[in-house]
């Protein structure tokens, strides 16, 4: 036997170094054995190998000892094992572990791991943390054999419970919704420290379902189980990497907040339609590193662009002006029309600024200077509304007075849904566009039922959407005009823009639940229903926002679709923002 | 280098470029062609040539960044635009000009190692336009885009 154990000590550490690569070259059994080891005879699962090597350790150890100890001559190692029965070497889990318990050495026993609570667990990587501040470089643990932690779910164990292939089923209650691999008692290398072994495609199917266990568990009122299943939540997310990662963690926050009813006051972390300097903020990196708003606002334009064909005056409408950036582009367009540029104004809506700055004016002092370069003439004014149901028809009406008509354009990015909060909004805004009677109504939504009347219909439908938005988030390099940065600190910004869309979809109820997003056939149904004829947009629109794609977007994964004269920009294969224009009907 | 269509400049410069061969020894001195020459040469230049050649001196580094050769890098390849090109002269030297146009928004579509020139279509022509406009208004104020500084426009 001492004449094996340096071979398989060789080989082992030998067989350590293919570790990563075995996956991909091992022979298709269902052990998933190491192939070096299984040359000389010994079966061992290459997930295992970590622990294996520490146990031959252990076992060397304690025959050293042994061997200092007794006066027996060395020769013969058998002798220390009188009794013994030596179960199948070629099991080498197994049977190191039947050696290390017949040498009476005692594993020191782990502390009693409960289920820490998320917010204490100092354990794990430093990205895992319930606050709103996550850590920019997200430590991916993808590679389980790599990084082997574990975590002793019961002390009752003992020292039976082996590696081998079957521990998945003699886990034990306590690990069946872990998920893990291997639970043994095997003496971790710095005791005293709780660690996770999961496998993660396993967790990430468990993350899913204890997400959905979860809502379930709100929605039928069941605190005591949800907030029990949030802690899982967060554990479970912690094996992951990348966007699922992110998007449990900031699903698992918002069903927190809900449980503790930390009902988010109207405040700038948490409600995304406060338009203050932050929201601004995120709002623009958000902007800068996805192409889904450079996608509306240049669909929209070429729309707009289309309807001012031919007039000399035109107006403006935009339901949420935020910091402006779709009119640079339309100005310019505008500028460069053949016959030369129309008389633009531009009527910019936004709520009123919690520290009573201009923010409007700002916005609007700064397109008049763009404008002013390019040598368009401009006018502007800033409408303050708490809700776009304050505007009347007057407000947007032409004091000039020219004589000339001016040509409307009404246009909404992401606006109309809040109005869903609260009942008669939308129908009163319908009736407002319709008074003004503009040349083309373009707007911009969510693709997505946010809105529906179950909370866990909601919420599967949410999980599913902004999954998908951080696939996308992950799977694109940013566009080529910013300077090569790593691109984390922009992608967290943007990532805490989606993550408060989340908060409210998920934490709130009743008027403070704004982003109540529907998709384009509900949509479609609501215009219709208002009297609203669709407009659709045209080839122009749609070779532009392929363009964009092709030069800025960075992913492959982005898809353009046409669906009825509306255009739509997902990832992969799901749909995530529609765009689609509306006139009045002609009555 | 192009040839230029006329002779004068063409014998000058393979006057200049047989002195480059005959003296190896010592390190070749910089054609000394002069100012007008030179843009001529640099105007039929294609865009690598042009970015080689703003690294000679600053001489030439002036001349080879000169606005209105890059207008013509980009002229070359347009499509019709619909404009008129005093229009477009006019919104894009005052939005950063062609060389900024050309560098920023136009070469990233580019294969990088493809000999052959390409024509952009309109739509890649418009949606460089829009994101110079973009750029631009973002940069304005200074580097945050707060604007305005507190200053009158």
């Amino acid at each position: 036997m001492k004449r094996e154990y340096p071979d398989s000590g060789t080989s082992s550490s030998g067989g350590a170094a293919p570790k990563g690569k075995h996956p991909a070259s091992a022979p298709p059994s269902e052990e998933d054995v190491d192939e070096l080891l299984a040359a000389l005879g010994y079966k061992v699962r290459s997930s295992d190998m970590a622990d294996v090597a520490q146990k031959l350790e252990q076992l060397e150890m304690a025959m050293e000892m042994g061997a200092a100890a007794s006066t027996a001559p060395v020769s013969d190692d058998m002798a220390f094992f009188p009794e013994t029965v030596h179960y199948n070497p070629s099991d080498l889990s197994t049977w190191l572990d039947s050696m290390l318990s017949e040498l009476n050495t005692p594993p020191p026993p782990l502390p009693p791991p409960p289920m820490p609570p998320p917010p204490s667990v100092p354990s794990f990587a430093p990205a895992e943390s319930s606050s709103v501040n996550f850590d920019p470089n997200p430590i991916s643990q993808s590679d389980p054999s790599r990084e082997r932690k574990r975590m002793r779910t019961g002390s009752g164990s003992g020292s039976c419970s082996s590696s081998s292939s079957s521990s998945l089923g003699r886990g034990g209650a306590g690990t069946t919704t872990i998920g893990s691999e291997s639970i043994e008692p095997a003496p971790v290398a710095t005791p005293g420290l709780p660690v996770v072994v999961v496998d993660p495609q396993e967790a990430g199917v468990r993350l899913v379902h204890a997400l959905l266990a979860c809502a379930e568990a709100v929605q039928q009122d069941n605190l005591k189980a949800a907030d029990a299943l949030v802690k899982q939540i967060s554990l479970l997310a912690s094996s992951q990497g990348g966007a699922m990662r992110k998007v449990a963690t900031y699903f698992s926050e918002a069903l927190a907040r809900r449980i503790y009813r930390l009902r988010p006051p109207v405040g700038p972390i948490s409600d995304p339609s406060t338009f203050d300097s932050f929201a601004d903020l995120l709002h623009m990196h958000f902007y800068e590193t996805c192409p889904y708003l450079k996608f509306a606002h240049f669909t929209a334009n070429q729309a707009i662009l289309e309807a001012f064909a031919g007039c000399k005056r035109v107006h403006v409408v935009d339901f949420g002006i935020k910091q402006g950036m779709q009119w640079p582009a339309l100005l310019q367009a505008l500028a460069l029309r053949p016959g030369g540029p129309p008389s633009f104004r531009l009527t910019g809506v936004g709520p009123p600024q919690p520290d009573n700055s201009d923010a409007l004016q700002q916005v609007g002092l700064k397109l008049a200077q763009f404008a002013h370069t390019i040598r368009v003439d401009f006018k502007y004014r800033g409408l303050v509304a708490n809700s776009l149901a304050d505007i009347e028809p007057y407000m947007l009406e032409d004091e000039s007075g020219d004589g000339e008509l001016e040509a409307v354009a009404i246009n909404s990015v992401c606006e109309l849904h809040g109005l869903l909060a609260r009942p008669g909004e939308l129908d009163k805004v319908y009736h407002t566009v319709q008074k003004v009677k503009p040349k083309i109504f373009t707007v911009v939504e969510q693709e997505a039922n946010h809105n529906s009347g179950s909370f866990l219909d909601r919420f599967t439908e949410a999980l599913h959407y902004y999954s998908t938005m951080f696939d996308s988030l992950e799977g694109s390099n940013g566009s080529p005009t910013e300077p090569p940065s790593p691109g984390q600190p922009d992608h967290v910004m943007s990532e805490l823009y989606l993550g408060r869309q989340i908060f409210n979809i998920v934490a709130c109820e009743g008027p403070d639940r704004t982003e109540r997003h529907e998709t384009l056939a509900q949509w479609r149904r609501r215009f219709s229903q208002a009297g609203f004829d669709p407009v659709h947009l045209g080839s122009n629109a749609y070779k532009q926002a392929s363009t964009l794609l092709a030069l800025f977007a960075g992913g492959d994964g982005y898809r353009v679709e046409e669906k009825d004269g509306c255009l739509t920009l997902g990832w992969h294969t799901r749909s995530l923002i529609a765009t689609s224009a509306w006139r009045v009907m002609a009555a | 280098m192009k040839r230029a269509s006329s002779s004068s400049s063409s014998s000058s410069s393979s006057s200049s470029s047989s002195k480059k061969l005959k003296s190896e020894e010592s390190p070749s001195p910089i054609p000394d062609l002069t100012e007008d020459l030179l843009y001529e040469v640099l105007r039929r230049a294609d865009e690598r040539t042009l970015g080689a050649a703003a690294c000679v001196s600053s001489r030439w580094r002036r001349l080879a960044q000169d606005e209105r050769i890059w207008e013509s890098v980009c002229l070359r390849h347009w499509a019709a635009l619909g404009c008129a090109p005093c229009q477009l002269r006019s919104v894009v030297m005052a939005l950063g000009g062609f060389r900024k146009l050309y560098v920023s928004y136009l070469a990233p579509t580019v294969p990088t190692r493809s000999g052959r020139r390409r024509r952009w279509s309109r739509d890649e022509l418009q949606m460089s336009l829009s994101m110079l406009s973009v750029g631009f208004f973002g940069m304005m104020g200074g580097p945050m885009g707060k604007f305005p500084p507190g200053k009158g426009i």
